[in-house]
């Protein structure tokens, strides 16, 4: 066990040794690299953001029933039963006229126009909660129950969230599929890179096999660079996105504020940098196991 | 300890470089492969430490058939020699010790004894105070030296050099004889090829001349 823990913290003492030795050229690879795993992890958290904007406002109703302005308690309560009773559904709210008028004159500013109306210009309204409907089946619904006596308008509230969430799913496929394509150009960049310290190498590699070196021996301390070679892309690449995003956040929010809503890059979760490192030192150790084995066999 | 029986090497091209060579060499001999250049003297040594494969016949080492062995054991077969190259074969970008600390790296020595090893390995070489210096900064016979005690550092129990003495003049090469020699005397198989006459005359060894791929003398 010690001899094993000695070798492989030799490798690894190798491995630093070559990345202190030559700081500018491994900066520049790890910089190249980062680049390369910046990319899809940009791509990732920019969806991220606008996920968690689409979730947020997934969760409102799915639709609104407003009733006629003349509906009595006798309407409201049959077409209460009648929304309770469809397939799917899982709460529904009433909005009394009088609650629908406070909430507009808090929400929008605008007391003094509802004040100078004569009377309260809006209806009783109910608020439908659903259980994930699609598109086509909300469609549905809002035309049979607006067909409904005392129905005077129906309304699909959530189908845009719906759909910005759908078109995030989109996004993080094509995400994980860039993450894929970089992360085999990031593999051919630690492949090269490993290649040529092999070649570099050769005679040091000749002479250790001819006095009896294994190829784990060989290997080792290339393996262990190609390792921190991946190591410090992905902490470049997590930098990266982390200025990127803080840089971009301020113009985001203001920009999506005068949309009325709030849209913001969030910061990579532990986890995510975590498996973003981890990933990356695998994918590396990885490339030069390949370029080693490659080495050695020819 | 080593063993030939009909052994023919041939090289790409219809290049023979061994013919129906059959020796025995045993434990604590020393044994010099003289011959003119291009004789099989390099060719035999590869044998031996199976860097070559034979064309035909059965080359062994310590009872082991060369032939049969695995890929995954030839190191551990390599460790058990020292190999002296013609080249030297010297790192130029490490430094002497570092150098000669490599099989003892290789064989997963830990530092203090590694230290300990290569202090009396270049101490037995004469080159115990340019442990710190390049290999680069050091005379022809110094290389030669250095690459004897990188050879020497693992305790091997035999010992292969080509051409030892090749580019080193009269005293030199008896100075690198007489190492030689002692380690025979500590119980080493060393075998030497060579068409150096100093080392020849100095060693008085068992000889088995080569001449184009044909021992001359065969072994008993």
């Amino acid at each position: 066990m010690t001899g094993w823990l000695r070798a492989h913290a030799r490798a690894l003492g190798a491995a630093l040794g070559r990345i202190f030795r030559h700081p500018a050229a491994s900066l520049l690879e790890a910089i190249v690299l980062g680049m390369a795993l910046a990319l899809p992890l940009g791509l990732y958290v920019a969806i991220d953001g606008v996920h968690a904007f689409a979730s947020r406002h997934a969760s409102a109703p799915e639709l609104s029933v407003y009733l006629a302005l003349g509906a009595d308690q006798r309407a409201i309560d049959a077409v209460r039963a009648r929304l309770e009773g469809l397939d799917g559904v899982d709460r529904v709210d009433f909005i009394s006229r009088q609650d629908a008028a406070k909430a507009l004159r808090k929400s929008a500013g605008l007391a003094e126009a509802l004040d100078a109306l004569p009377d309260n210009p809006l209806p009783d309204a109910f608020a439908i909660h659903g259980g994930g409907w699609g598109a086509s089946r909300l469609e549905r619904l809002r035309s049979e129950i607006a067909l409904w006596p005392q129905v005077a308008l129906v309304q699909v509230d959530a189908g845009w969230a719906r759909t910005l969430e759908a078109a995030a799913k989109l996004g993080r496929a094509v995400a994980a599929l860039l993450g894929v394509m970089f992360g085999l150009a990031a593999l051919a960049i630690v492949f090269n890179t490993v290649r040529l310290q092999l070649l570099d190498r050769r005679d040091e590699i000749e002479l250790s096999r001819l006095i009896g070196a294994t190829p784990g021996f060989i290997c080792r301390p290339f393996v262990y660079l190609g390792a921190l070679q991946g190591l410090l892309g992905g902490a470049v690449a997590l930098l990266l996105v982390l200025a990127a995003s803080a840089w971009l956040n301020a113009a985001l929010v203001d920009f999506s504020i005068a949309y009325g809503a709030h849209l913001s890059f969030r910061a990579v979760p532990w986890g995510v940098a975590g498996a973003i490192l981890a990933g990356a030192g695998l994918l590396g150790a990885t490339a030069a196991r390949l370029a080693a084995g490659r080495q050695l066999w020819a | 300890m080593i063993r030939f029986e009909h052994v023919d090497k041939r090289y790409p091209g219809g290049i023979i470089a061994l013919q129906d060579v059959s020796l025995r060499i045993e434990r604590g001999e020393l044994v010099v492969i003289a011959g003119a250049s291009g004789a099989g003297k390099s060719t035999m040594l590869k044998l031996i430490a199976a860097v070559e494969q034979p064309s035909a016949g059965r080359v062994s080492v310590n009872d082991e058939d060369l032939r049969g062995l695995r890929a995954r054991a030839l190191p551990y077969l390599r460790r058990q020699l020292g190999l002296v190259f013609q080249d030297h074969k010297l790192l130029f970008d490490r430094s002497v010790f570092d150098n000669v600390a490599l099989p003892l790296a290789i064989a997963g020595l830990g530092r203090k004894e590694t230290s300990r090893r290569v202090d009396a390995a270049l101490d037995k070489v004469g080159l115990l105070g340019r442990s710190h210096a390049s290999p680069i900064a050091l005379s022809g016979g110094e290389q030669q030296r250095l690459c004897i005690a990188r050879a020497i550092v693992h305790r091997p129990a035999i010992l292969l050099a080509d051409e030892p003495t090749g580019n080193l003049d009269p005293d030199h090469a008896g100075a690198i004889a007489t190492l030689f020699e002692s380690f025979n005397r500590a119980g080493v198989t060393v075998v030497i090829a060579t068409h150096d006459r100093v080392v020849i005359e100095r060693l008085r060894p068992r000889r088995l001349d080569l001449q184009a791929g044909r021992l001359l003398e065969a072994a008993p």
